[in-house]
């Protein structure tokens, strides 16, 4: 389902109770967008905001689709947010974790038809059943953040937020979620992303919005931006340039 | 999460609300209901079954040493209604409860909040916010309920077996008949007690659950606060039960 994000007003507040963040954001027609910040914790910071997840927020962030509109701070059942690490509930099993969400937001669904989703999408990512049946504990970080991955993805969200997607994955899950995240593009399934490496989603995106310790400068698409970086962007855009990983 | 800017109060106010959101949401819709039955059983079972033993041991020795210290300062003791009523003040009315609770506490407080800190450092508690389910109507909530319902049970269970363990040791010193033992202790035994003992139970039960649980959430991002909360968990457990004790006693009184 295609979906536009429309944030007004979000203000987040310090723990004296003073505005520390303010933003608003239109997605527009833009399909894939990054958030870029010289400091990586702001950019989860306002990532986190944009999704609902800071609590004490004020301010609207809406859902729009085709008949509905929903908003974020109430109804998450078709968005989904990827962590950075961990994520998964420690005390279920992978299983069970997949089931959550599922029970919760799609309770009639059939048990066999989400346990074919489920394995499908593992079967992408070249996992076995087996690992439905370990707990997080056990699994390598890597395992871990593509279990992450493919439990939002079997819910088949319209708006998918990805905090540092490749952290934690080897270079052959990296590629395969990057033609995932592009196939989703295709598809017009609005995709927000932090990222401090992997160059290639940053030319890959529509939009790339560009803070300073959560103060806005600019955005644009990479190529303008990379080409003639202002005083401010210059740090960010070197940081992807130095880091060898030009995909 | 409830240790941010979401109530903008003086932070004192925190808990209070916290209660308050707590016990207005305890009666659960159907659909989480359904994802939260697992917890509430595997809570019951771990704060009430598993305590089964140390309770037992726990009331047993009470009953037993209530007898002794009686028969040894007060002639003829076990013979007097002075003896059923002090057990049913001693046991059902006071320690019971509070025993019970304290044990509750070290076993089941303790594991909350650590587990619930454990949980927050993991970004496990936003998982579960960023997947639209509520981590008060989800960890929260079934627990609070499981512990209510041991509690009450361990509570009764306990007054239960130091009235087995008062009527064995009296036996040491004048024989009697358990069921003239009963007889003799449902005299004393008002409905008024039972009522004062379970509505201990169920407070105290409320309050060690959601303090564990609130201390748990307000871990942030270092390991090293869990053990800090896990300590005022079970800190201020144990100051609010004193301190409802006295103010549920002094209701009953009053009324």
């Amino acid at each position: 389902m295609i979906c536009n994000l429309i944030i007004r007003d979000l203000t987040t507040y310090s723990r004296k109770y003073e505005p520390d963040f303010r933003f608003n954001f239109n997605s527009n027609d833009d399909r894939l967008i990054g958030i870029l910040d010289s400091d990586e914790a702001s950019s989860s910071f306002i990532l986190r905001a944009m999704a609902g997840l800071n609590a004490g927020s004020t301010g609207s962030i809406s859902l729009k689709m085709d008949k509905t509109s929903v908003s974020l701070f109430e109804e998450k059942k078709y968005s989904g947010f990827i962590f950075s690490s961990g994520g998964l509930l420690s005390n279920l099993s992978v299983l069970e974790n997949f089931l959550l969400p599922f029970n919760f937001h799609f309770p009639d669904v059939s048990e066999n038809e989400k346990i074919e989703k489920i394995e499908a999408m593992l079967n992408l990512f070249d996992l076995s059943r087996e690992v439905l049946y370990e707990r997080p504990a056990n699994l390598s970080y890597s395992v871990g953040k593509i279990i992450q991955i493919c439990r939002i993805y079997v819910l088949e969200p319209s708006l998918i937020f990805y905090e540092q997607p490749f952290m934690h994955l080897d270079l052959k899950h990296q590629n395969k979620l990057f033609n995932l995240i592009s196939e989703y593009k295709k598809k017009e399934i609005l995709q927000i992303f932090t990222t401090n490496f992997y160059p290639a989603l940053l030319r890959e995106a529509d939009r790339l919005l560009l803070f300073s310790k959560r103060e806005y400068i600019e955005e644009g698409e990479w190529t303008s931006i990379s080409k003639n970086p202002s005083e401010k962007t210059i740090e960010i855009v070197e940081s992807f340039k130095e880091n060898g990983n030009e995909n | 999460m409830f240790s941010d800017n979401s109530n903008k109060l003086h932070p004192l106010f925190d808990y209070p609300i916290f209660l308050f959101a707590v016990i207005t949401d305890l009666f659960q819709p159907a659909k989480l209901r359904r994802l939260t039955y697992d917890i509430l059983i595997k809570q019951i079972l771990f704060t009430g079954y598993e305590a089964l033993g140390i309770i037992s041991l726990f009331a047993f020795s009470i009953g037993a040493i209530i007898i002794i210290q009686g028969n040894s300062n007060i002639p003829n003791f076990g013979q007097s209604t002075f003896f059923y009523t002090t057990l049913v003040t001693v046991v059902l009315k006071e320690l019971g409860g509070i025993i019970t609770a304290l044990i509750v506490i070290a076993r089941s407080g303790t594991a909350i909040a650590t587990e619930l800190g454990n949980m927050s450092i993991n970004n496990e508690i936003e998982a579960l916010e960023s997947m639209g389910i509520s981590p008060l109507a989800y960890l929260i909530i079934p627990r609070t309920l499981g512990v209510v319902i041991s509690l009450i049970t361990l509570s009764i269970y306990f007054s239960l077996m130091a009235l087995v363990g008062s009527w064995l040791l009296s036996n040491f010193y004048f024989p009697i008949e358990f069921t003239q033992f009963l007889s003799d202790l449902f005299e004393v035994l008002k409905v008024s007690d039972l009522f004062l003992s379970i509505s201990k139970s169920f407070i105290f039960g409320i309050l060690i659950a959601t303090i564990s649980g609130y201390q748990g959430l307000q871990v942030a991002k270092a390991t090293t606060e869990i053990p800090q909360r896990t300590i005022k968990a079970v800190v201020y457990s144990i100051g609010a039960l004193i301190v409802f004790d006295i103010l549920i006693n002094i209701l009953y009184y009053l009324l």
